[in-house]
């Protein structure tokens, strides 16, 4: 990383970035997150980016929360399209849930959020965006099926140019 | 007149479960724990494995509870081959398991049951008006996790613990900072407990119980112990649990069930701190004594209340292990080298839940033969349809709306892990 680079970051007031993979390597497409989460892992990245494997507990991010920040999670999204097929939400722009089933195991993503966001404040001022991938199994495998693994370059390619609206690759190396 | 109450899920239970009631002419004729998550069949995935291979397997039961499956699995297997583990080891798989306790119990307590307490629909509306009490017990449930990883190297589904010892354990100052952390984490776990003793504890199910617990002797509290001891006064040794635990298959579970004498019994918390809480100290015991609690009453929402004690436990003995290690130096130690051969071991833990039990056969070239695991909720669940029918018996004539509500409350007050006790279920074709 570049000195000038830092000074950039800093003049322009770049505002940290997390990047959290969500999931469940052992349920088939339900582990997607995870393998972006790989590939993120893998690339040169801006000092004020952070990439974190939440795995199955995304309650973990309590940890973090200790400013305001971007956040862009990755998960496995039933959203009735096509398997592989992405979609990107603005968490602030949902429609708010009422939450009455729950249980420690399955905590929906929605639910920690807004569990979260109740009682961390930092969190109501940090910017959430979701991305998640149409999964075509969830059935036992530790393998994604052929529809859900030939988009992890685009997802790959969607969650960098998220970090990008916050930070300069160009600079990075 | 028939009527029949069916709820297809219980919500905030771990795993999938629902109950059925059938009322004819006025009166109870049945009421069933259905238990329709899916048959897992670990206990068959582990036949053939080396004795290295089924802790990593059958930790993957459960997430929450996976330092506690871990433990036990390793102890059935040193149990079949002879081993016995250092102080060291000991003090961190304690360590470990009561990571595991403060974890759970503090999850189950403010996501779970504090809101049925509060009238809350879940977690979220709760914290809206009470975001600090919420966050100290999100809080409380980040310490259970950190403890984890720390010792076990990963939050769920810990490395470090292997057979005969220890893989990488960690530094001084790790435990340095745990021990501020668990500072902090005993006034929350003080002010969680006046929260939930403040509370009035519903009574929707008085009926007689037999607990049971497993027990060092005159040792304190602990969660671990090489006896089962009952109510009834009885007392067996770990490797005779299946004398305890006369498992049966039901035809509306997925997971069996477990009675002693033909009679249900209760396992967990609340049978824990009735057997074994006078051995408690330090501010744990402080808060028991403080309580006018007839634990032995019957009343399964005195869990939450045992429950509430134990983090404080679990916090303090966290502290006294940490501080006995320091004190002690932390050593790499190379665990016990094996010799395997034929041998069948039992190991037992009380998990946040209840009792858990591991028990091994292995052949001779050293594979595992036969595996048997018998968790908590297994064993609870004749004890929660007991639990059922006299809720029923006594509000028969109420709503559907107003049973259903008092029968998820029962379920809940058990903490049910449903994921954990289908993996035992036997299907016989003929």
């Amino acid at each position: 990383m570049t000195c000038a680079f830092i000074k950039e970051a800093a003049k322009k007031s770049y505002k940290d970035i997390m990047v959290v993979g969500v999931g469940n390597r052992l349920l088939g497409d339900e582990g997607i997150g995870l393998y972006i989460i790989d590939n993120l892992s893998q690339m040169p990245m801006p000092t004020n980016v952070n990439i974190i494997d939440c795995g199955c507990d995304l309650l973990s991010l309590m940890s973090y929360l200790n400013k305001p920040q971007k956040i862009i999670i990755i998960d496995a999204v039933c959203g009735g399209g096509k398997p592989g097929e992405i979609y990107r939400f603005d968490y602030s722009k949902l429609p708010t849930t009422m939450h009455e089933t729950q249980s420690g195991h399955q905590m929906k993503t929605i639910f920690i959020l807004d569990l979260l966001k109740s009682v961390y404040p930092v969190l109501a001022d940090s910017e959430i965006t979701l991305i998640g991938v149409e999964p075509k199994t969830l059935e036992l495998s530790d393998n994604l099926s052929q529809d859900v693994k030939e988009r992890i370059a685009d997802v790959t390619k969607l969650v960098v140019e998220e970090i990008s609206t916050q930070s300069s690759f160009s600079q990075v190396g | 007149m028939y009527k029949s109450i069916v709820m297809n899920r219980v919500c905030r239970v771990e795993g999938h479960g629902g109950i059925v009631v059938d009322i004819k002419d006025g009166k109870v004729a049945d009421v069933k724990m259905n238990i329709f998550e899916g048959p897992r069949f670990l206990e068959s995935l582990v036949v053939g494995k080396t004795y290295d291979q089924v802790a990593p397997i059958l930790m993957r039961i459960c997430a929450i509870c996976s330092a506690t499956h871990t433990v036990a699995s390793l102890m059935a297997v040193e149990n079949a081959f002879g081993i016995e583990v250092t102080r060291q080891t000991r003090l961190l798989r304690d360590l470990l398991v009561q990571g595991g306790n403060i974890e759970s119990h503090a999850l189950h307590l403010y996501c779970l049951v504090i809101p049925d307490l509060m009238h809350h629909p879940s977690a979220v509306t709760l914290a809206a008006d009470y975001p600090r009490e919420v966050k100290m017990g999100l809080e409380l449930k980040k310490l259970g996790n950190n403890i984890q990883e720390t010792i076990g190297g990963r939050a769920i589904h810990p490395v470090n613990a292997v057979v005969g010892g220890f893989g990488k354990i960690s530094s001084e100052e790790q435990l340095w900072d745990l021990r501020e952390q668990l500072e902090e984490g005993l006034e929350q776990s003080l002010a969680t407990f006046q929260l939930v003793s403040s509370m009035d504890i519903p009574d929707l199910c008085v009926s007689s119980n037999i607990y049971a617990a497993l027990s060092n002797g005159e040792s304190g509290y602990s969660l671990f112990g090489d006896k089962i001891i009952l109510s009834t006064g009885e007392t067996n040794q770990i490797n005779t649990y299946k004398d305890l635990c006369r498992e049966m298959v039901v035809p509306h579970s997925h997971a069996k069930h477990s009675r002693f004498n033909n009679n249900p019994f209760m396992v967990g918390a609340l049978a824990r701190i009735a057997l074994n809480g006078k051995k408690l100290s330090g501010q744990a015991r402080n808060t028991y004594d403080r309580l006018d609690i007839d634990w032995f009453s019957g009343n399964p929402f005195h869990n939450n209340i045992a429950q509430a004690i134990e983090l404080i436990y679990s916090i303090e003995k966290a502290i006294e292990i940490i501080d006995e290690l320091l004190t002690m130096g932390l050593k790499r130690e190379k665990p016990v080298e094996i010799t395997t051969g034929p041998g069948a071991g039992t190991g037992a833990v009380e998990a946040p839940r209840g009792t858990l039990y591991h028990s091994y056969r292995f052949d001779e070239s050293g594979r595992l033969a036969e595996a048997d695991v018998i968790t908590p909720t297994a064993q609870n669940l004749a004890n929660i349809e007991k639990d059922l029918r006299v809720c029923v018996e006594s509000s028969i004539n109420e709503s559907k709306e107003s049973i259903s509500s008092k029968l998820e409350m029962i379920v809940r007050a058990y903490d049910p892990c449903i994921s954990c006790a289908v993996h035992l279920v036997e299907i016989n074709l003929k």
